[in-house]
């Protein structure tokens, strides 16, 4: 059994020098297992560092506790609702059903795709969130709840469904190489 | 002048009985103003604790540094380049005692002219938050944004 920790201290000094502190603890006992991973982000790249649909096996394949942190500044991207869509081989298939995932196929005219490979997409009810990580600034969720299919609705992201963050990808945004570590637990 | 300063500290047990803690120590100096707010979300409300784009006059209106914290479970929407066509919007499950903390503003907008999801967008500003209490009790919440 494991368990995960987190203690947080904010210390601020406003506009007139008065000071303000204030300290929070969480503490989740009871899970599966947590993992450390440190990932080296090269100057410009951009790669997924978890991605357990895509990737078969990958650990944690699910996690109910997320770390973040990096030495320097990278963009982060989670989806939520990531789910894979296979096209097969010798499939028949409608462009227009793909048109919200990664595959982009715009004809000009009638045509016809073969596809001679397997691709994973996201689903047409992935969404995506964003945020810029800054250095020694832990980004750190105790939940992996989020919401999905944004656009089925007027209300913005609470108009959509509650689901999960599926998959995290980064950007280092071409100023240095970047140490990233992260903490997940299921 | 005013200052930030968030120190942040994880301890976890695996799974053999193995510990490992680290802490990470930033500080934001040279901000114009810091600003606790303290907001009570009724049972099963959904307000905007921030939105200066609809709020006139509302400050701060941009944020530097900011920190999310509640005595009990949130949903948070933030909306990125709120007032443009292509705005999009994050969401995120606060819970209990676990403090959101973000050093930036920065987020990505109008994903959906692009096949790259977020990437494939223009990085813009995260200009509002709205929370939502998920019908379980009155929350507390503290927001602290440096500017």
């Amino acid at each position: 059994m494991s368990s995960f920790k987190v203690i947080t201290r904010v210390e601020t000094v406003d506009d007139f020098g008065i000071e303000a502190s204030q300290s929070w603890v969480s503490e989740t006992g009871s899970l599966d297992n947590v993992m450390w991973v440190d990932a080296l982000i090269t100057q410009g790249a951009t790669k997924y560092v978890w991605n357990p649909i895509d990737w078969a096996d990958f650990k944690p394949s699910s996690c109910s506790k997320l770390v973040m942190t990096a030495d320097g500044d990278l963009d982060v991207e989670m989806t939520t609702h990531k789910t894979p869509h296979y096209i097969r081989e010798d499939t028949i298939i409608s462009v227009d059903t793909y048109y919200q995932g990664y595959v982009y196929i715009v004809p000009t005219a009638t045509v016809e795709v073969i596809v001679g490979v397997t691709m994973t997409v996201g689903d047409g009810y992935s969404e995506y969130n964003s945020f810029r990580l800054v250095e020694d600034t832990p980004f750190v969720l105790g939940s992996n709840l989020s919401y999905k299919d944004h656009a089925a609705t007027t209300d913005a992201a609470f108009g959509g469904t509650l689901d999960v963050i599926g998959s995290i990808m980064v950007s280092e945004p071409s100023t240095a190489s970047v140490n990233l570590t992260m903490i997940m637990s299921n | 002048m005013s200052s930030f300063k968030v120190v942040t500290t994880i301890e976890t047990v695996g799974i053999s009985g193995n510990k490992k803690d680290q802490s990470w120590t930033a500080v934001t100096a040279s901000l114009t103003d810091v600003v606790w707010s303290n907001v009570q979300v009724s049972t099963s409300a959904r307000i905007f604790i921030w939105n200066p784009t609809v709020w006139p006059d509302f400050t701060p209106t941009a944020y530097a540094t900011l920190m999310l914290v509640a005595n009990g479970t949130l949903d948070v929407e933030m909306g990125i380049q709120v007032g443009d066509a292509a705005v999009e919007y994050n969401s995120f499950r606060l819970v209990k005692d676990t403090p959101m903390v973000l050093g930036s503003n920065a987020g990505y907008y109008d994903h959906a002219s692009t096949t790259d999801a977020a990437f494939g967008g223009t990085l813009g500003t995260i200009n509002s938050i709205r929370v939502d209490e998920p019908g379980t009790e009155s929350v507390n919440l503290v927001m602290v944004m440096g500017v």
